[in-house]
């Protein structure tokens, strides 16, 4: 089985060259502010409903 | 010692007692789903064997809390019927019995029901073979909950695979009992988790919050499914309803959205613990009523290895489960709906066909198991997000998470399959690992990119993460330990639990190892 390259990531349109590290910080800040987005997103889903532990399942 | 062809009268009579004729048990929604289960569509059995005078473990315990005390004069003894798929008469079956060796002959035996002597609900111990085993869906249909039952047919032994199933009787034992009965027949290979029979595990409940008495019992609430799990030795963890769909149920209702169902039944399969999935099911043609069912198994969509998906998760492409309903049978099967919904037995029953919604997953797990998928889920997320920035994937290109909760000893025996070198792979299997572990699979298309793996036993506010295994080309490992090393002060504050600062130079140190 072929391993996983660059040419997988290029077909894909992506434009990255090995070992070279675009340093553009206001790009990283919005990576990060989208990562920060997803995690508040899954955390309001963590929300506890007591009242729906007392239903009674009887069927 | 009777046998019988399998066919639709013999069946009910077989079944039927002094107190539900053989036309009470046809009108059984069990009834239809057992033909049909055991007929050409499903297991093929031809053949019947009644075991009349059968002495049922569980159901003698059930006898001796309840039916004993009452007036009426209920019998102890059962009868079992045994299942084959192989056409025999009584002389074929005795020169087998005088011949054990005979395998060609065993090979054909499906498993059996034991039949109780109670009126109307007479589905007792029931240990059936699964659907035939499908060379083209072999890998695609996962029943990781069953386990190995030895069978004593008239003195020969044998061995099925199976999830053990019964009906409740509706005194000693409501739908959620019975749920967890059969999720303890499988927990309990596990030498730490004790196999109770449904009156002490409806005991094991103890009171709701209304009050009132336990038997006969008229269900259960989640508080106190968790708690009779907590009694025989497991965790019960719990995942609620999120979202409350547009129509079709109770007013304010939370439902479990299909996607965590998947991820959910897909991430805790390898452990083998039935999960227990609160449903709200559509009952007698106007109403909704709440039922419990344990779930048996899974199957992944026809083209789930292939192609490009719209989900970040493997486990979306899971396309079906099985699930042991106590109202129709074992291995149910179940579809995913469009919406929020699922296509249940109690919905193709219902005449408006309405759909079943999960309102509550409880997901039974082994004590020393601390770190739940969504502890996991919170590591993954900042990783898809990094990943892609590292390597100029958009939000909608084709990386994908699995992500599975594992046997260490599970994983070492996947490394020693996988397409490392074997230099790679002794120092992985020699390396020591905790019991349980989170195994987190990260895909470019159809190509294995890393493994991540964190320790399940852990404390959640430490860095639970022990091994990263690249397997794509060193120069795409190299960008990626390039990128952490870059971007290092950036990201440390992304993993957001007390430990998450120390992700980002454990991921270094670890791709540092396989430069």
């Amino acid at each position: 089985m072929n391993k996983l390259s660059f040419s997988a990531f290029n077909k894909l349109g992506s434009t990255v060259v090995s070992g070279t590290i675009k340093e553009n910080k206001e790009n990283f800040d919005r990576v990060i502010d989208d990562i920060k987005k997803k995690q508040a997103e899954i955390s309001k889903l963590k929300d506890v409903d007591n009242q729906q532990l007392n239903i009674v399942i009887k069927l | 010692m009777r046998v019988l062809p399998f066919d639709e009268q013999s069946f009910a009579e077989a079944l039927s007692n002094e107190h539900s004729t053989a036309e009470v048990i046809r009108h059984k929604t069990h009834f239809a789903y057992f033909l049909k289960y055991l007929g050409d569509n499903g297991i093929r059995v031809k053949t019947m064997v009644i075991e009349d005078g059968y002495i049922s473990k569980d159901y003698l315990h059930d006898y001796a809390s309840y039916y004993a005390f009452c007036f009426a004069g209920y019998e102890k003894i059962c009868k079992r019927i045994h299942f084959f798929s192989t056409e025999f008469d009584e002389i074929a079956l005795k020169a087998a019995l005088l011949n054990p060796a005979e395998e060609a002959f065993w090979n054909g035996y499906k498993g059996f029901i034991v039949s109780k002597p109670l009126p109307i609900t007479v589905i007792g111990y029931t240990v059936l073979s699964v659907y035939p085993d499908i060379p083209e869906v072999r890998e695609q249909r996962i029943f990781s909950a069953l386990r190995d039952y030895k069978i004593h047919f008239f003195g020969k032994e044998l061995t099925l695979k199976s999830l053990a199933f019964q009906e409740q009787d509706s005194v000693i034992a409501a739908c959620a009992t019975t749920a967890i009965w059969s999720m303890l027949n499988r927990a309990s290979t596990d030498h730490h988790t004790i196999l109770k029979v449904p009156s002490e595990i409806t005991k094991g409940a103890g009171l709701s919050q209304q009050g009132g008495r336990l038997f006969p019992n008229s269900g259960l609430e989640i508080r106190q499914i968790c708690r009779a799990i907590i009694n025989c030795g497991l965790e019960p963890e719990v995942n609620q309803g999120n979202v409350i769909p547009e129509s079709g149920i109770t007013k304010g209702i939370k439902v479990v959205e299909t996607s965590r169902i998947k991820q959910l039944i897909y991430a805790y399969e390898r452990i083998g613990i039935p999960i227990i999935l609160c449903i709200q099911v559509p009952h007698r043609n106007t109403e909704y009523g709440f039922h419990a069912v344990a779930v048996a198994g899974y199957k992944m969509a026809e083209d789930a290895a292939v192609g490009v998906w719209t989900t970040p998760f493997v486990a979306d492409r899971m396309e079906k489960f099985y699930v042991h309903d106590d109202q129709f049978g074992p291995f149910a099967w179940v579809k995913f709906l469009e919406s929020d919904g699922i296509e249940s037995p109690w919905s193709t029953n219902d005449e408006a066909i309405r759909p079943t919604y999960v309102i509550n997953a409880v997901i039974p797990v082994y004590p020393k198991i601390r770190i739940t998928y969504e502890n996991i889920l919170d590591l993954v997320t900042p990783l898809d997000g990094i990943i892609k920035d590292a390597f100029g994937l958009q939000q909608n290109d084709p990386l994908y998470w699995d992500i599975k909760l594992d046997f260490s000893e599970s994983f070492k025996r996947y490394v020693m399959q996988s397409s490392l070198d074997d230099e790679d792979k002794l120092e992985l299997i020699k390396k020591s690992m905790p019991k349980y572990i989170w195994v987190v699979t990260c895909y470019v298309e159809n190509a294995r990119f890393f493994d991540f793996t964190f320790d399940a036993t852990g404390v959640n506010n430490a860095m639970l993460g022990l091994e990263i295994i690249p397997f794509a080309t060193d120069d795409v490992t190299s960008h990626f330990h390039k990128y952490l090393s870059t971007w290092a002060d950036g990201l440390a504050a992304i993993f957001q639990t007390a430990g998450g600062s120390k992700y980002i130079e454990h991921f270094r140190t670890q791709l540092e190892t396989w430069k």
